[in-house]
This record gives C-alpha cells, structure tokens and sequence, in this order.
C-alpha cells in the first residue's frame, strides 16, 4: 500500500477539490484535513520505531520506512548524468512533523469554522500549505523536496496577502520576498551540493554514510555550501538576524495564516537542517557549528528580549517563536543523538502551543479590535474562556512540566549541558526571561480589573472553543505522556546523527552506517 | 485517605520503591524513569503535607463560604496536594522537578486567587518568576549531577554505588545515583543513606564541580524556600488568601526547598564549602527575617517573616548536618555494608513540627482577620476577652515558635541549634576557621527576635482592653481604598516616601508602629475577612484550630513514638528530651547541650519579656520622634529596600535593555533589510534605462554576462574546489 503517495494524494487533491466547493467549502475542508489525519495515524500505526537499516529495500538502508521509488525523468550524459526520482519515505524525525501538520490544520480549519470572506480561497489555500508542508516531510529527493517547499511559499503568500490586516500587501511582499531569497540560495546550494559530490541523481538517501568519506567534497565548499543551506533554512526558522519578516507576517496574517505559519512553516526550516544541511555536509556543519551556536544564542537571548519590549500580543508570540526556534537551532547544532531528538520535540511541541497562542491572539483581536496588551485588561472577568485558553498557552509556552514544551526543553537544555557545559547558563538564564514576559503579559491582560472591554464583547465561539480544545488536549496528553510521540524519534537521531559524524570529532566515518544495526 | 497509606507505609521502616516506567527514552539506554517512592523523609513529608491539608480544607469550608470562584479554590488546593504528595513520592530528580513546577504553578494560582486586584496578581507572577531563577540554577545543578554521575559506568562510581546491577544492564537512571533510590532498596533493608557520590573521582577528578552543583540545587530551595536573597515573594505571596497562605507558604510548599536540601544530602551529600554555605545563608536568612517582622504592620506579614526565618533554621540545619557527614563520616552497618550516618533529620523534625505551628498560627491569623476584617495589627487590640478560643490557640503557636518548652518548637529548634554548634566546633577545631560560630551568633540571635516578633503581634492583637477590632470591615472583593489608618495614632511625621508598589497614601511613618506606605496590601488586606464585631468562629474553624494545637504540643514528642526513629535519620532528642527518654548511647546528659538549651531558652524568654515591655498593654508604642532607631526602623520597613532593588532591575534595567533591543531590531535589523530593499528598487529603476531599445548595447551585455559566466565556471569554481574532479555539467 503506498501510503506516503495516498497521504500526498489526498492533501493535495482534497485542496483543489476545496476550491471548488464554493460555499461547502468548511465542510470540505473538515473532510479533507480528517482523512489526511487519519492517513496519518495510520501510517503512525504501521510505523517500526526501530528499523532494520540492512534490511531490504534501498532505502531502508538509510532509515527510512514506507519508501516508494518511481523515476521521474533521467538525463544521459557523458560521464554520468543523472536521474530525478519521485523517493518519499518517512523516518522518526519526519514523523511527528507530519502528524503537527496534520493535527494543526485540522484545528485552524474548525477555528476558521465561520470565515465569511472567500472561505472556499481560504480553505483551500490553508489545506494547500499543509498538503506542501507534508510534501516537504516526506520527499527524500532533492528536487521534489525543492519543488513542495516552493508550494508552501505561494498560498502562505496569498492567505497574508488576501485575508490579512491593513498592511497585508506589505507583510505578504516581505515575506515571500525574504523567504524567496532564502529559498533560491538554499536552492543553488542544493545543486551545487548535488553536482560538485557527484552525486548522478538526486536522492539523498542513497548518500547517507558516503559523504563521511575521503573523496567527498573539499572542507571549504562543504563550508560554503552549509553556510547557504544555513542561511536558507534559518531564515525560514528563523533566526536573528533573519528574522524580521516574521513579526511583520504574523501582525498581519490572518489567525489561520499565522497558525499554520507558526505552527508547521516554521518547522521546515529546521526539518531542513536536520534533514539536509546536517547530515549531508557534515564537515561544513563541524567548521560552521560555532557560528549556529552563536546564532543559536543570538535568537535565543534576542527573541525573549524582544518579547519582553512588545505591546502587541503577536508580536509578543512571534518573539517567543523566534526564541524556541532558536533552542531548536541549539539543539541541531549540537547533533548528538539527545539534540536531534531534542530539536524535534521542541518543534512538535512548539507547533501545538505556538498555534494555540496565535489562535488566542486572534481571537482576542476578534473580541476586543485591538491586541495592544496595555490597553485592555481584566478579562478573566467578562472572556474566562479566552482568558483560560491564554493562560494555558502561556504555561505550556514558558514550559510548565505536564505540559508538551517541558519533556522537549529539559532534553534541549540537558543535550545543551553535554555539548557545551556552562554556556547553557545564557539559554537557560533566557528562560527567565520567557516566563517574566509570559507572566507579566498575563498580569496586564487576564488578571486585574476589567479595562477596555466593549460592552458587546462576547466570549469565545464554540467552533473556536473546539479548535483551541484539540490543540490543549495534545499538549497536556503530550506532556504527561510524552513517549507516545518521543518514541518513534530516538533510533532516527542516532542513525542520522551517527551517519554523518564529520572526520573532526568523532571515529565513526566511512562504512559505519552500513553496518549499523539495531 | 493517602495519609493513612504513608503512615502505615512509613511505620513499615522500609523503602518501596514502585517499578517505574520509561518516560522518555533514548536507544543508547538513557532513560527518564517516572517512579514512586516512599522513604522516610518522604513519609514524614505525607504526613504533614496531608494533614496540614485535610484541615485547611476543613477551615475553607466556612473561611472562604463567600468567596467567588469556590470550585477554581478548591480544584487548585486539591491540585497543590496531589502535586506536593508527587513530589515526596518522586523516585528521581526529573520527576521531582515536575511535580516542583507543578507546586509553583500551583502557588502561582492560590497567590492570585484575588485576581482583581491588581496587587494580588502581581504578587503572583512575582512569587513564580523569582523561584523561577531559583529553578533555573536547580536545573543546572542536575545537569552536573546528570551528566557526571548518569554516565558513570559501573566500575567507577564510590562505595555506596558499587556493585550495583542496573535493570537491563543499562545507563539507568535509577541505577547511577540519579535517583533517590540507594541501590540496594531490593532488599528490604531500612533506609540508607549514602553519601559517596560527591567524590571529586566521580567528577572527572574535579573537587569543585560537585560544590557548585551543591550551590546550584541551593539556589533552587532558596527560590522556593524563600532564603535570601531570593525571599522577597514570600511575604508578597500574602495576597493570596490565608488558608493558602497556612498550607502553601508556611507548612508545606516552602518546605519543598528544605526536602530538597535533606534528600540531596541524603543520596548525593553536599562538599563542604558546599555545606558552609549553606549554613550562612540558612543562619544569616533566620535573622535577617525575622529583623523584618519585628516592624511589620500586617499580621499576615509577620508570620510571613517569622516562616523565611524558621526555612533558614531548617536550612542551616541540613547544612550542618553535611558539614559533620563531611568532617567526621560515621558509619553504620547495613546488612554488612558500611553506610554513612546523616543527621538531616533534625532539619525534618524542625520541618515537621513547624508544620504545624505555623499553619495554627496562618489559621489563627485568619480567625482574627475573619472576624474583624483588617489585616492591620495596629487596627486590632483587646481581641482576647471577645475570642478566647482563637487567643489560646495562637498563644500555642506563638510559644512553639519562640521555642518554649514543652511546645514543640523548643525541641526542634534547640536540637538544631545543638547540631550547628556541633559542626561549628568541628570546623573550628579541624580547620580552624570560627567562621561556623558566627553564623551560629546570628542564629541564635534570631531566637529572641522571633519571641519578640511574634508576641508583639499577639500584644498587639489580643491583649488590652481596646476595642480596635471594630475597624470598619472592608467590603469583599473591591479593594479597600488605601484608608489613612495611621490616622488615629499620628503623632509623627517623618513621612517617609511611598515605596515602589505605589501606594502613596499620605501615612505618616510612625516607627514600631503604624501601618505605612510600605505594605500596600495592609490598606487592601481585608478582602477575605468580614463579621465586624469580632468573636470566635465556629466549629468549622474552630477544631482545625484546636486540632494544631494539640499537634504544636505533641510533634515535640514525635521521636518518642517507638519505630519512628527511622524517620529522622541522626536526631539525637537534646536536652530535655534525653532526660526522658535516655535513649541509645551517646545520648547521655550533657553539659554543651544544656548550656545551649538555657541560652536558647534564656533568648526566647527575654524576647517575650520584651515584647510585654513594649506592647504588653496591647497599645501602639512609637519611637520618639528624635530616636536614632528612626533610621533603623525605615529600613526595616522597606525590607532592606530588596524590594526596590530588584524592581529597579527589571523595570529599568531588563525592560530597558529590552526595549533597546526592539528599537535596535526596527531601526538597524530591520532597516537594513528595508536599505537593501530601496537600493533595489533603485537599482531597477536605474536598470530601466539600460532598457534603451537598441539592439547592439543588448547584445553588449549579453557578450559581458557569458565572458561573467565562463570565468566563473571555469576559473573560480575549479579554484574553490581545489582541484577536485568536476562534474560534467549538464549544458556547459
């Protein structure tokens, strides 16, 4: 059963179908984004934790499950020449990401249960980011990987732009103009990669374990190549000083928008990294590993600062964003097996809270007109639901233990301690400065008299009510039981972390992925 | 009830250790157990935690009957406890540390219960983002512990981890001395400490890594135990209702720091530097608190003080007792294996008893506040005649507090001073520094200004035959407008300026006496009392009240009950409690001990004499207008200005350095990126000219872009890759 190619099938269609739909445009968007989870929690269901990496099959010798190999289109030249595939295949470290897609889709599209304007556009241009988004996840070849992550950009591009706040056109030019930048880089670094390592087609799995070897490029390219892939995925991440397409994005993308912005988007950057950049040019990721951590730190130190300074409410969440992505950039850097499985946590659990918190925010912008913190107060008084939904994603996101954020932040910080020793103390002393901001954020906004409320200010919605409910009851389950998603991740972190141990640090080069074992 | 399951649990003197499962799991077999535990100090924690509850929430039941929100209150408290039995029941430092923030969040909560009013929730995020930097420091404490002792391979580690057989043959938590568990729990033998793990040998041969990881999991009990310098939540966590304020922020959560201290030197053992410092900040807090109550205009307030300062006591205890782990190990026999003796359970014992007083005190309190509906010991006065239950009660508490036998307070308290005067002559004759007895001093100078304090509140409130309790009550829920209530006793007037919180009513500061600026809450404090008229409550209040009382006594005599010895590992009854019980050796009369018992004694009785002196006629006294203790007396009311430091660093420094920051992001981050983006749109607009429609200048550029191309391909990437093969690439 080609489940991956169903899963591709059914996202990307069900998209198209919804622009078609007209005014069932809601209700086919719910089926869709349902049977695109419910592909996945099957796939979850088939998924072996732990694979035979000398099992059968090409591309279990990289790790990968559930592969498809079709050739796209093969070019013969003298000397070589190459094949582009279509190669999709999942491992541990794609896996949750897919089911954050999944899981946050579904919760923006029963949010946005009662969007007036062009919900059929909206809704398909939402399930289109998502179906691109798992495109991404799931592609092991480099240009199918270029071609979905191109797919993400476009209707992000559309959804700011067309549904956004009165500076949408600005926003949604900045954006795609910053990330289009970074996109074009990464590109020609991509096939720089491919063509100056000799590669002869474009799958990456097949290179897993080859490129520790001698004859792989030369240190320097390795270096340039990495810094390219750096800068393109960090800016996607991002990263400061990369960074400031985001608040402007997020202030004015619509909720939707900036949910799945800060809830999937995000992630690709650092799927990318890890996918990519690390394992594929593992001397340049060794000669260029203080410049993340110095990156890694910069965004860490920066984004809780800033959040600090902030009046709106999304840019507050924006900020927090750009901290936790860069305890994401942190963990990466550090590639041991404990800092993959760190950084992908981090990022499932970021998903889910960050989604929650732009839903707040918007809903917040919905009830009272505005998300100035300062002006408006007291609303545990007259919105204790909306109150109570803040409340929770500003614990889950300064990471309150029992909630999703604490397991992936103690395992960040605890790689970080292995890595890097007392340097952590700067991440750790940033944590802080999180919680001082979330809690004062919370002071102003829930606590205390009533302030600037309208009179006709109504609490939430129940189709709201119901989208920030799914992503609440993730994050305590995921929290309290965090193994159900954590388990699948560790034997992919160390195979890819042990796969691409760079000939500076570690003994592990040459064959020893083929002959890993389980 | 689980409290029954602890005490027959704990009475088995033995360690269950329940089969933990994986929580989060990394192939290479590093594994993040959740598991439970009982241990005696576990035990003895369930007990207080469970009792101090159940009759808390016997006292809601009428103190908080017309309170909004009841089911939020109560489903908080129940979460607070369930979370605190977690954390006593915790097999390993990662668990220990959910249940930790699971408490404080819970704190966090019960302190802004009133979350209207403003001051109410600011306390909250104050209380939870100053244990926050405790926390911090904690984590990082275990990250040394982790990484140093959690790959330890089984050769290594020292004599009490030796032999050990981890459960799968793995890196194990629970199998290297990351977990409270020691090794053999098995076996069914009692409870064994360990000390051994602390060796510089498990360290990578370094002595001072295992300091600073003991001074790192310091700085996470300071936060939540409220030591200095981190103790400035505390009496601002008053905002929360006072039955939260009994069971949260005197009897059990602060504690949490203290159980921590105790388990950490149980299983792990603090260096000795280590150890002094924790002394010094234990001694030096149970002054420097207790200095602070003796001004306080807030009842709440000064018990407030009088919890910070007994938490150093306790502090100071444990560091002690790792000071004499670490100058002279005693072991004893366990099943042939040489274990080493700890003496935290005298820090417990002092832990356990003040439990109880201090919650009959908070109650108490309550009763008052209850009944005549100010917080404001200068409102109150002559309460005793109209509330004689309620009087009698908190005389208990008072008197266990200021350790005067045979409360029980006087024998924890001595017991512990006795172990500090130990471990100092220990220091001084091993390595000759006097150091130890200095903060011996302070400590025992905390004696009398706890008698002190604590009977200038209860003068104040009790005694004399005013009728102060008549204040008019402040309706529930709105603040109380910050009423001049210096009003009737103003006589001087070095008015000292507002504090920091804002509160700028113009009050007089009268010294040793009025309610000023400097306690907002004590304008606004009545918020959850209300029968004016004052008398007792009913039996609702009533029996919690009697029930601690009765407890203040007998937690005295908890050593006598026979087989519960165990769970006080290295208390030696002092004093008097040898002269009844002569038990076991070593334990015979001695002349040191006695000395100490009648100083303490001695302090506590003079503290009291004073406080009579001065207040015993329930009236206000006022310091001359011209006294030198004026000045004295100002910054004690402006708790040594801590206050007001720490907010000027968050306000102007943090939030300045922030908002620097976010001008630096718009301005030079961002406007760079906006720079390159005009220079563009220039470039383009420049562009269009060469857009001129004569074919020769285009084929011009095309010659100029192809001869751009070819050096580069040819000239610039072979250079780069440094003569490495070059691919054929497709269309060149």
């Amino acid at each position: 059963m080609p489940w991956l190619s169903a899963l591709l099938a059914i996202s990307l269609v069900g998209a198209f179908v919804t622009f078609l739909t007209g005014r069932y445009a809601r209700w086919a968007a719910l089926g869709v984004s349902l049977a695109t989870l419910v592909t996945v929690l099957a796939i979850m269901m088939e998924f072996q934790p732990s694979v035979n990496v000398n099992g059968p099959g090409y591309c279990q010798q990289g790790g990968f499950q559930f592969c498809e190999l079709h050739t796209w289109f093969t070019y013969a030249a003298p000397g070589g020449g190459f094949s582009v595939d279509y190669l999709v295949g999942i491992d541990g470290i794609s896996l949750p990401l897919i089911l954050l897609s999944a899981i946050v889709t579904i919760a923006a599209v029963v949010y946005h249960w009662e969007e007036k304007k062009d919900p059929h556009g909206f809704f398909g241009l939402m399930l289109l980011t998502n179906a691109g988004c798992i495109g991404v996840f799931v592609s092991l070849d480099v240009l199918l990987f270029f071609v979905f992550w191109e797919i993400v950009l476009i209707p992000m591009f559309f959804l700011i732009g067309h549904w956004g706040g009165p500076r949408r056109h600005y926003a949604a030019l900045k954006f795609f103009v910053y990330t289009h930048v970074a996109s074009v880089t990464m590109f020609v670094a991509l096939l720089a990669m491919v063509f100056l390592g000799d590669w002869h087609s474009f799958d990456f799995v097949n290179t897993f374990g080859r490129q520790s070897q001698d004859a792989y490029l030369n240190p320097i390219v390795q270096a340039l190549l990495f810094g390219s892939l750096l800068f393109g995925f960090g800016v996607k991440l991002p990263m400061v000083p990369f960074h400031t397409w985001l608040p402007d994005a997020h202030v004015e993308a619509p909720t939707g928008g900036s949910v799945l912005l800060a809830g999937i988007l995000l992630k690709l950057g650092g799927y990318g990294l890890l996918r990519l950049a690390s394992p594929l040019l593992p001397t340049g990721r060794e000669l260029l590993t203080p410049v993340m951590l110095f990156l890694a730190f910069a965004s860490i130190v920066w984004g809780a600062y800033l959040s600090l300074a902030q009046r709106d409410l999304k840019r507050v969440v924006a900020y927090s964003s750009i901290n936790h992505m860069g305890i994401v950039l942190l963990a990466i850097a550090l590639w041991t097996q404990l800092g993959v499985m760190a950084a992908v946590l981090l990022m499932f659990a970021h998903g889910l809270v960050s989604a929650l918190l732009f839903m707040v925010s918007g809903s917040m912008h919905h009830t009272f007109g505005t998300r100035d913190i300062p002006s408006v107060g007291g609303l545990t008084a007259r919105t204790p639901v909306l109150s109570t939904m803040l409340m929770i994603g500003s614990l889950a996101s300064l990471g309150l233990p029992a909630l999703v954020s604490f397991p992936a932040e103690f395992s960040a910080f605890l790689a970080a301690w292995n890595g890097l020793g007392y340097w952590v103390l700067l991440p750790l002393m940033a944590l802080v400065v999180t919680a001082a901001f979330y809690l004062w954020m919370l002071q102003r906004l829930a606590f205390g008299p009533p302030k600037g409320i309208p009179e006709k200010a109504h609490d939430l919605s129940f189709p709201e009510v119901m989208g920030m409910s799914l992503l609440v009851g993730l994050i305590v389950l995921y929290g309290i039981l965090p193994f159900l998603i954590e388990q699948v991740i560790p034997v992919s972190a160390l195979f890819s972390v042990a796969c691409s141990a760079g000939p500076l640090h570690n003994g592990l080069i040459g064959g020893a992925c083929t002959s890993f074992q389980w | 009830m689980g409290l029954w399951i602890a005490v027959t649990e704990a009475s088995a003197s033995q360690l269950y250790h329940d089969a933990s499962f994986v929580w989060l799991g990394l192939p290479d077999g590093t594994n993040f157990v959740m598991g439970t535990l009982v241990s005696p100090l576990g035990a003895l924690m369930l007990v207080v935690v469970n009792v101090v509850g159940f009759l808390v929430v016997l006292y809601s039941n009428e103190y908080m009957a017309h309170e909004e929100g009841l089911p939020r209150y109560y489903a908080e408290l129940m979460l607070f406890l369930s979370a605190m039995n977690g954390l006593v029941l915790a097999d390993n430092y990662l668990e220990f540390i959910l249940m930790w923030e699971l408490v404080g969040l819970c704190s966090y909560l019960l302190i802004g219960f009133f979350w209207k009013k403003p001051s109410a929730a600011s306390a909250a995020k104050k209380a939870f983002i100053v244990t926050r930097v405790g926390d911090v420091l904690f984590f990082l404490g275990v990250f040394i512990l982790f990484s140093s002792l959690g790959d330890l391979s089984s050769a290594t580690p020292a004599t009490a981890y030796a032999g050990t057989t981890c459960p799968g043959g793995v890196l194990h938590w629970s199998c290297l001395g990351f977990t409270f568990t020691p090794p053999n729990t098995n076996s069914s033998v009692p409870f064994l400490p360990a000390n051994a793990a602390i060796e510089a040998s498990n360290f990578g041969g370094s002595s001072w890594l295992p300091t600073l990881a003991g001074l790192l999991i310091l700085g996470g009990a300071a936060g939540k135990s409220a030591q200095f310098p981190l103790h400035t939540w505390l009496p601002d966590a008053m905002e929360g209702p006072t039955t939260v304020s009994a069971l949260i922020h005197a009897a059990t959560m602060v504690a949490a720091g203290i159980y921590l201290l105790a388990i950490t030197d149980i299983y792990f053992g603090f260096t000795l530097t280590a150890a002094i410092v924790i002394v010094g900040i234990g001694g030096f807090t149970s002054l420097f608190a207790g200095t602070m109550g003796i001004v306080a205009p807030d009842i709440k307030r000064v018990i407030a003080y009088s919890t910070i300062s007994q938490l150093g006591y306790m502090a100071m205890a444990v560091g002690a007792a790792a000071v004499i782990s670490d100058l002279t190990p005693t072991y004893s026999l366990v099943n042939g294996t040489p274990v080493l003796n700890t003496f935290t359970g005298v820090a417990m014992f002092h832990l356990f008893s003040h439990a109880f007083f201090k919650a009959l005190l908070f109650l108490t309190a309550g009763a008052v506040i209850h009944a005549v509906g100010t917080q404001d010991l200068f409102q109150m006065g002559g309460l005793r005649k109209r509330m004689p239950i309620t009087s009698i009660t908190m005389l208990v508490g008072a008197l266990a507090l200021s350790g005067i036998p045979p409360f029980s307070g006087f024998f924890s308290k001595d017991d512990l001073l006795s172990l500090t005067w130990q471990a100092a002559t220990l220091e001084s004759t091993q390595n000759g520094s006097p150091l130890l007895y200095v903060f011996f001093a302070l400590a025992l100078m905390a004696v009398f200004i706890t008698a002190l304090y604590i009977f200038r509140l209860w003068f104040l409130a009790f005694s004399g035959d005013r009728s102060r309790g008549e204040a008019p009550a402040a309706s529930h829920g709105a603040p109380a407008p910050a009423a001049p209530t210096s009003a009737p006793f103003a006589s001087s007037t070095s008015s000292s300026s507002s504090s920091s919180h804002a509160h700028d009513a113009p009050a007089a500061a009268l010294p040793l006496a009025s309610s000023t600026s400097s306690s907002a809450p004590s304008a606004s404090g009545a918020h959850d009392g209300g029968h004016a008229g004052g008398h007792d409550p009913s039996w609702i209040m009533t029996v919690p009240l009697v029930v601690l009382a009765t407890l203040a006594v007998a937690a005295g005599f908890l050593p006598l009950i026979p087989g519960v010895g165990h769970l006080l590992p290295g208390l030696s009854w002092t004093v008097l409690g040898k002269c009844v019980t002569n038990c076991g050796a070593g334990s015979s009369f001695d002349l040191t001990d006695a000395l100490l018992g009648s100083a303490s004694l001695a302090f506590a009785g003079l503290g009291i004499l004073t406080a009579y002196a001065f207040w015993g006629n329930g009236k206000v006294y006022r310091l001359p207008k011209d006294s030198p203790l004026l000045g004295v007396h100002s910054v004690l009311l402006h708790k040594y200005y801590f206050d007001e430091l720490y907010d000027g660093l968050a306000t102007h420094v943090i939030l300045g350095l922030a908002r620097g920051a976010d001008w630096v992001d718009r301005y030079i981050i961002d406007g760079t990126i906006r720079g390159i983006e005009e220079l563009f749109s220039q470039a383009s607009k420049s562009g269009r000219r060469l857009q001129t429609g004569i074919v020769s200048s285009y084929a011009a550029w095309v010659v100029v872009g192809l001869l751009a191309f070819l050096v580069f391909f040819l000239y610039v990437v072979p250079w780069l890759v440094g003569g490495f093969h070059l691919p054929p690439t497709p269309g060149l």
